[in-house]
């Protein structure tokens, strides 16, 4: 049996609350239960009670989704899979699992001290496996290696079907097909409660890798020289970014807010062979920002922590720069992020080609924009260099990721910690977006990136409801082409009553 | 199974229905204060196109006094005190979110004016709500979402507003019929006379529901299959709280059920009734818990059912050709007087008028005309 958690447990209070405080301000809109489940059998029979007594379940696993779609759920449960974390083989040949309830801090270990191989996942070590990989997954070495949904060979998971019973499927390319492919970057919360993610073969994880991290001063930041820094990182990553020996450099851009004083160049590098033999790749993109006098600095700054470095085996030069030479997994699960619980907001896009100098000057002008009482501190755009292996097209036809065209990859952050701040922040977010997104795209679409020949439009694992106010929110996350109604029949196929449902859930 | 859709000697002719028309008074548009001062009966009918039209009823005239938008509305409720009418709005989206609304209305007891209290957005994924029900305390209101396969239980609050929802029930389900049933489609609800049932008829899942109401909460319901492929919808209770009425959709029948009140069960099917030729299907009880009404022959007959006293079983007792096809809703006065009927394309509102005590037939009139009407609600206080 789950362990059952009710309102009146004294473990309510902590478990029964979101990451994002901004969901946490009304208790009576909180779920009636949690159910903890440690095996796939637990979580079936957790589902079927909760489905026969009406309720609304909803799933967590690591519990960072970035909107509202778990634990404001009135009368509803939560099927907490936390404790699901069996890594035992099914014993059909399949070489690797992972279950939803491990942190990706507990998959990249157990992957590498078993097997030496990794998945090109996120860089926050306490994601849940079971939303991240449903999204798509992907992370510091994607551009090495694509996407983990890229290299998924199977999923277990229960479904209800129409009469309202659960089953537990075993899905591949040759076994509903279709509920396979849409459990490949589709978006958590849609299908089912999946419990088992399956690979045949997986990456080699990297034997060391390099990190390195430039800052630049806002106090001395010129429009120009900020405009010169966007494009030249963006042209890199549409140019020299698509050569093969260039796809081990994961480079972000921690665009903060100027009210944080400098904002941030950091990056991981290795070879294609997973090792750091020929530095001169990285030292050709570092060379390329010197002209902007950035600032060297060890440590991530604010909202950028995926490069935090932790025992580097060697501390060494680089001709004009200290970087950091570590091995692989320390650098992947040093104090790599994820444990803030304050409140945050989110938005995303996929970019297609580098900024224009309007776009660029409209960053610098929203991240130089004070706004009377509002601390924009804790503000940041992070620029993500993208394609490279994600970029493979045919993965489009097979996965519920169709952006394989983007060169880079942006994610708006906010995080703060009162509530008072709550609208001040989020308007000036929302403005900022809207402002951004309005320069490049129709009338019709104008405040997204709807996807054109500039934009790929967000990631469904950046969920941002505020995309919800345009009834063309599905095209933002999904495209314009056949993977959308694809999604809605497999919907209407394996849960037509939807009892798998969110705020931004596949509409049947 | 009976089979029973043949005209009866004693149908009503177009001729006989146009001479009772002849009384039809041309619909005016009088000004509000003048038709409400000479009125305490007021009609509120949803008009599919998105508005709320309240009448002043003096004798066969209809007056029309107000006219409001409203998003969809599908059903009318009043409270039992006549104070409140609530809207529910067949919307698939409310402020970018899968889910439908409610509407509470004041009612202005002079004018019958409507000011609208507040509006509250139904559960995530109750999309599509067409039928409720308010509770006889006038404390809950039950809402049916069709398309989300969800209920939703609405408190009350003293001045007639809605409150958040106190209860949501998601049900799963499905028929025989994969283009109509491949999901849970609520239909209708009813309140039991004890108040502490709620009864609903499922046309997705082929069953019909019993929830027991506990604490302003939906418990697990009590099942009734009606049998596959069947499609129940429309439903009526008997007045005595025994007998339950079922247009099952599908399969064009009417199937009379026991209902034990105390446990809340639907038993065995007395009679059912077959209508082979029926396309359009509504149904209602008259008061006095003598007459049953269901359209017949291609929807435009209007059927009174004898109702036996003793066994609950229905016996065909008048026949009634209406003017149009496609009947939306058939809604009987409180006290039994009059009968309406709701045409949806053509939009013609009809009242037949009735024995009281008896619920036989007698004259009809076209006494208004609204863009696809879909729901009625009479305040006669």
């Amino acid at each position: 049996m789950a362990i059952k958690i009710t309102r009146t447990d004294p473990r309510y209070a902590m478990l029964g609350r979101s990451r994002n405080l901004r969901w946490d301000g009304n208790q009576a809109e909180g779920a009636a239960e949690i159910e903890l489940c440690e095996t796939a059998e637990q979580a079936g029979e957790a589902l079927q009670r909760i489905v026969n007594a009406g309720m609304r379940p909803t799933i967590r696993s690591g519990g960072h989704c970035y909107e509202d779609f778990v634990v404001n759920n009135p009368g509803g449960a939560i099927l907490d899979l936390s404790l699901l974390k069996s890594v035992s083989l099914p014993g059909d040949g399949t070489r690797y699992r992972i279950s939803p309830g491990q942190q990706l801090g507990e998959v990249y270990l157990d992957l590498y001290k078993r097997h030496g191989v990794t998945i090109p996942g996120g860089s926050c070590y306490e994601v849940g496996a079971g939303g991240h990989i449903s999204g798509g997954g992907y992370g510091v070495l994607s551009r090495l290696h694509g996407l983990t949904i890229d290299w998924l060979s199977a999923v277990e998971i229960l479904t209800v079907d129409s009469k309202g019973h659960v089953a537990l499927r075993r899905i591949d390319r040759d076994h509903e097909p279709g509920l396979f492919r849409a459990c490949r970057g589709g978006g958590g919360g849609n299908f089912g409660v999946i419990t088992g993610f399956l690979f045949d073969r997986l990456p080699m994880a990297p034997f060391e890798v390099v990190n390195a991290h430039l800052s630049f001063d806002w106090a001395s930041m010129t429009e120009d020289n900020f405009t010169a820094i966007l494009l030249t990182f963006g042209d890199y990553c549409a140019k020299r970014g698509s050569e093969p020996d260039t796809w081990g450099l994961f480079a972000a851009l921690g665009l903060t807010h100027a009210s944080s004083g400098r904002f941030s160049l950091s990056l991981q590098f290795c070879n294609p062979d997973g090792r750091c033999d020929d530095l001169k790749p990285l030292e050709e993109f570092l060379d390329l920002f010197q002209a902007f006098g950035p600032l060297e600095t060890r440590t991530s700054t604010a909202g950028e922590k995926r490069f935090a470095p932790r025992s580097p085996t060697a501390r060494q030069t680089l001709g004009r720069y200290n970087i950091d030479r570590l091995l692989w997994l320390d650098a992947t699960i040093g104090d790599s992020g994820g444990g803030h619980s304050g409140r945050a907001a989110y938005k995303s896009s996929y970019m297609k080609q580098n900024f224009t100098r309007a776009e660029a000057k409209c960053i610098y002008k929203q991240l130089t924009r004070t706004v009377p009482g509002v601390d924009l501190r804790g503000s940041v755009m992070a620029v993500d260099s993208y394609g490279g292996a994600v970029n493979a097209k045919r993965m489009a036809e097979v996965t519920s990721v169709w952006q394989r065209s983007s060169i880079m990859k942006v994610q708006f952050q906010q995080y703060w910690d009162h509530p008072e701040e709550d609208a001040g922040r989020l308007q000036w977010m929302r403005e900022f977006y809207t402002d951004l997104y309005s320069q490049q795209v129709d009338p019709k679409h104008a405040g997204t990136p709807y996807p054109n020949e500039y934009y790929e439009g967000c990631y469904i694992n950046y969920p941002d409801c505020d995309m919800l106010a345009y009834a063309f929110w599905p095209q933002l996350y999904y495209g314009e082409d056949d993977l959308y109604p694809f999604l809605q029949q497999v919907k209407r196929r394996y849960d037509s009553n939807n009892i798998f449902h969110h705020k931004m859930s596949i509409r049947a | 199974m009976q089979t029973d859709d043949r005209p009866l000697p004693g149908t009503w002719t177009r001729r006989e229905f146009v001479r009772s028309s002849a009384g039809l008074v041309a619909l005016q548009h009088l000004p509000h204060g003048l038709a409400a001062a000479q009125s305490s009966q007021f009609a509120y009918v949803a008009s599919g196109p998105g508005s709320l039209h309240v009448f002043s009823l003096r004798g066969e005239v209809w007056a029309r006094t107000q006219c409001l938008t409203s998003a969809a509305p599908a059903c009318l409720v009043l409270s039992p005190a006549q104070r409140t009418l609530y809207v529910a709005n067949e919307v698939d989206v409310h402020e970018g979110l899968p889910r439908g609304t409610v509407e509470a209305f004041h009612i202005d007891p002079l004018d019958g004016s409507l000011t609208l209290l507040g509006r509250q957005a139904l559960s995530l994924s109750a999309t599509r709500p067409r039928h409720m029900a308010v509770s006889a305390d006038g404390k809950l209101l039950a809402v049916a979402a069709y398309s989300g396969g969800l209920y939703n239980l609405f408190p009350i609050a003293e001045d007639g507003s809605l409150g958040r929802p106190t209860s949501i029930f998601k049900q799963a389900g499905c028929g025989k019929n994969a283009e109509t049933q491949a999901s849970a489609h609520p239909h209708t609800l009813l309140f039991d006379s004890s108040g502490r049932h709620l009864i609903s008829s499922d046309f997705g899942g082929d069953r019909l529901s019993v929830f027991a109401v506990e604490d302003s909460r939906l418990q697990r319901p009590m099942h009734h299959s009606t049998g596959e492929g069947s499609g129940p919808a429309a439903c009526a209770l008997h007045p005595a709280g025994s007998i339950l009425y079922a247009w099952h959709d599908l399969e064009s029948t009417v199937a009379c059920y026991r209902y034990d009140g105390v446990s809340g069960t639907v038993g065995e099917t007395i009679q059912r009734l077959s209508f082979p030729t029926a396309s359009h299907h509504a149904l209602a009880l008259h008061p006095s818990g003598r007459m049953l009404y269901t359209t017949a022959g291609n929807g435009n007959e209007l059927r009174a059912w004898r109702i036996d006293a003793e066994s609950g079983m229905l016996s065909r007792s008048q026949d009634l050709l209406l003017e149009e096809t496609t009947p939306t809703q058939i809604m009987i006065a409180p006290q039994g007087e009059s009968i309406f009927i709701l045409h949806g394309p053509g939009g013609s509102i009809y009242k037949v008028t009735a024995d009281p005590a008896t619920g036989e037939l007698h004259s009809k009139f076209k006494v208004a005309v609204v863009s696809e009407p879909k729901s009625m609600a009479l305040r006669t206080i």
